[in-house]
């Protein structure tokens, strides 16, 4: 079996994805880059006697290293050679999206072009004639609807023709007009004399090309003096001839050949009509409306997650206890009972209790890939820009801003769309605000606990909201102060409304549900063993406990452990805050993963093996906090929200940001707002309800 | 194309169609800016210049949002 490479490339939003999962199926993993965090997404599929392997490239609009996908997906292309590189273009869009194609023609890559969504493209009355526009491109072009699954065995069979082509050189690429295809001939004549060793990666006519464009990146690659000199020389001459600067030229040229070739190829039947895209846009991008919807969608999303999930996750919960009871019931008589309370308390009520969630986190995760596939959300980013605008960041800040509320750790390796360092410094620092999955958990935990079933709904949405303001006023601080200065130009596409596929939303929210479980395995599992070892030892002594009944005797067992004394220690801290020493100790176990606040509870609270008394956490939690039951809830979350963010995205800051410095930034700045916060909502709260 | 015409994007009503004259953006954002279609010659439509903040243009087939200061900053007739 003959093994090839293809890489996918393609302007953002050109249904890249679909056609990736259309060649691939289900058999795909996600991994990062090597040394840059963007993620690479590879697939594999056998097709007529080959073993194709795919790569997702991130989406970009040209080559031009302006980005770090761009950047990426340049380099993939230059450095692992891929077999085949197929362009997903939109070919409801076709000029624009044909730029890019453009620039893979110019690096002489073998390419195939993948005419998405056509379907969209011939109810919009576009009719492309394919051979002559193949011809001109000097391409295989195939008609796909990704998201419909048709085309793909077209797609593989151009793909594997392609690959199987003796490779030939391209007869008439782009011309640049005389002058400029001089300067290019003649500066790529001097590289192909000099500089032997970039040309064995690179295409000569596509160096001189770049360097004629200032390419920094190439520019650094070439390390001949005569060749830099005679690329500035020739820049010059240009703009002396032709009045103009090159790039502006080039591009000119590129867009020149795109119209020229599309008037040759395309014909419209249909006249241009107001677009359905236009119709809705009108109502939820409208100066009134917009906002008002924004709110009310977002309020949606939580109750949806809530209301919904509260179901499975009542079965979760009844089997987890159900696996509790059965493992007291069936274990042989007295024998090892440090285990038995090992496997109850620490493991299944520990990792239990964060698995419980799967079911919220999966339906958090759908809405925010419908939201996302849809196109809604770069229509969100454009609403807010006029809020954000004020407090000094703009509407793009948004995006990873809303993927928070999944997880810090995408959200802040989504802070790369934006190309400003400040912006970006001070978006990661805010991040953590949005309050994530684990958090999510929390407060599911919490609310139904805390408060009346008529205000939960309103709870899950007020402590959301509560985030995001604390987060405005902190960036508004932050641009203020430490990140002081001008805000960069803000430029977003608006994409057509789309109806998301079910493969697509399916297999997106399961590769982040499996991360979710992944980490319940894992780490949670580790930590949960750890933390019972914590609550266990050190024991009190046999006979202090003598003539006390059960709930007593757990009491003094739990507090001369590390646990207990960990607790007590910090107890006079927290006590302004109106947290007691067993919320302190949930609150340190929760610095490592937030849902270990879940799981130190569930062990704090869980009577030493008995499974009489072993009563579930939100009864015990009723149980015990009586007094100013709904302020006491609300400022456990209140902390949890805005407190040290999880040890992951610690380290995703330090990452991103390039050092430790910011990561404690981050932290420290973080948990002590926390505790401010919280100690004022407390004990001003606590005035009114006396 | 009269001179006294030439006046930033920033200034267009809505529903306008323009020609861009030329964009004084620094040379990474004017690479992006032309790679999403925008560059001295073609035409666009302003579609929403209502609010204080981002600004929406039609080029094409694609709608782009753009700030309020890149606004400023493309000449257009």
């Amino acid at each position: 079996m003959k093994k090839i490479t293809v890489a996918l490339a393609g302007n953002p939003n050109s249904g890249k994805t679909t056609v990736f999962n259309m060649l691939t199926g289900a058999r795909q993993h996600v991994a990062n880059y090597p040394g840059v965090t963007v993620e690479q997404k590879e697939g594999f599929r056998r097709y007529d006697g080959y073993e194709i392997r795919f790569i997702d490239l991130p989406g970009t609009y040209s080559l031009d290293a302006y980005s770090i996908e761009e950047l990426v997906a340049r380099d993939f292309i230059i450095d692992e050679h891929p077999d085949v590189v197929v362009d997903v273009v939109d070919s409801s869009n076709i000029e624009r999206n044909l730029y890019l194609a453009t620039q893979l023609i110019e690096m002489d890559v073998p390419l195939v072009l993948a005419f998405n969504m056509s379907d969209i493209a011939r109810l919009n009355g576009l009719v492309f004639d394919i051979d002559e526009m193949s011809e001109l491109l000097e391409a295989e072009i195939v008609l796909t609807v990704g998201s419909k699954g048709r085309g793909g065995n077209e797609l593989l069979a151009a793909i594997l023709r392609t690959a199987e082509k003796e490779k030939t050189k391209r007869s008439h690429k782009i011309s640049y007009g005389r002058e400029i295809n001089e300067k290019v001939a003649e500066l790529s004549g001097l590289i192909e004399q000099i500089d032997n060793k970039a040309i064995e990666k690179y295409h000569p006519d596509w160096l001189a090309i770049k360097l004629l464009e200032r390419d920094k990146q190439i520019a650094e690659k070439i390390k001949d003096d005569t060749v830099k000199q005679k690329a500035d020389e020739s820049i010059k001459e240009i703009k002396a001839i032709l009045g103009d600067e090159l790039e502006v030229l080039m591009a000119d040229r590129r867009y020149g050949f795109i119209s020229g070739a599309c008037q040759e190829t395309i014909k419209k039947t249909v006249e241009f009509r107001h677009s359905f895209s236009d119709t809705i846009d009108s109502v939820l991008t409208n100066q009134v409306l917009g906002l008002p919807i924004f709110l009310f969608l977002m309020f949606v999303v939580f109750q949806i997650t809530f209301a919904i999930g509260s179901y499975p996750m009542g079965w979760l919960e009844s089997f987890f206890d159900w696996l509790c009871k059965v493992t007291i019931n069936y274990w042989p008589g007295d024998n090892m009972l440090w285990l038995r309370s090992l496997l109850v308390e620490g493991v299944i009520r520990g990792v239990g209790g964060v698995v419980m969630f799967l079911p919220n986190i999966l339906l958090l995760f759908a809405s925010i890939a419908i939201l996302e596939a849809t196109g809604y959300m770069a229509r969100a980013a454009f609403i807010m820009d006029r809020v954000m605008h004020k407090i000094g960041l703009h509407g793009k800040s948004f995006i990873p801003m809303i993927i928070g509320f999944g997880c810090s750790v995408p959200a802040i390796m989504a802070t790369r769309i934006l190309e400003n360092r400040r912006n970006r410094f001070t978006t990661i620092m805010v991040i953590p605000l949005m309050s994530c999955g684990a958090k999510f958990a929390i407060y599911a935990l919490l609310i139904p606990a805390f408060f009346p079933l008529k205000w939960q709904g309103t709870m899950l949405w007020l402590i959301y909201v509560v985030g995001i303001i604390i987060a405005i006023i902190c960036v508004k601080i932050l641009r203020l102060t430490v990140f002081k200065g001008e805000t960069t130009p803000f430029v977003m596409e608006l994409p057509p409304y789309r109806m998301p596929t079910f493969k697509a939303l399916g297999l997106y929210t399961w590769q982040r549900g499996w991360m979710y479980l992944k980490k319940a395995g894992t780490i949670i599992l580790l930590m949960s063993i750890i933390l019972w070892f914590a609550k266990t030892y050190p024991k009190p002594a046999q006979e202090s406990l003598q003539g006390l009944n059960a709930q007593q005797v757990h009491e003094i067992k739990l507090s001369s452990s590390v646990v207990g004394r960990i607790g007590k220690t910090i107890e006079p801290a927290i006590k302004p805050l109106g947290f007691d020493w067993k919320i302190g100790t949930a609150l340190v176990g929760s610095v490592a993963a937030k849902e270990l606040f879940i799981t130190q509870l569930s062990i704090v609270y869980a009577v030493d093996s008995d499974a009489e008394q072993s009563h579930n956490l939100r009864y015990r939690l009723r149980e015990t906090y009586t007094e100013h039951r709904p302020l006491m809830g609300f400022c456990i979350m209140l902390f949890c929200l805005i407190s040290s963010p999880c040890v992951a995205t610690v380290v995703m800051t330090k990452q991103e940001t390039g050092s430790w410095g910011w990561a404690m930034f981050q932290f420290f700045g973080l948990t002590i707002l926390a505790y401010i916060v919280t100690l004022i909502v407390y004990q001003v709260g606590i005035l009114f309800v006396g | 194309m009269e001179i006294k015409d030439v006046r930033p994007l920033a200034l267009v009503k809505d529903g306008e169609t323009v020609k861009i004259v030329n964009i004084a953006a620094g040379c990474g954002l004017n690479s992006r800016l032309r790679a999403m279609g925008l560059w001295p010659g073609v035409e666009i439509v302003v579609v929403n210049n209502r609010n204080s903040g981002a600004f929406v243009v039609k080029v094409k087939e694609s709608k782009i949002v753009l700030g309020r200061g890149i606004a400023n900053k493309i000449m257009v007739s």
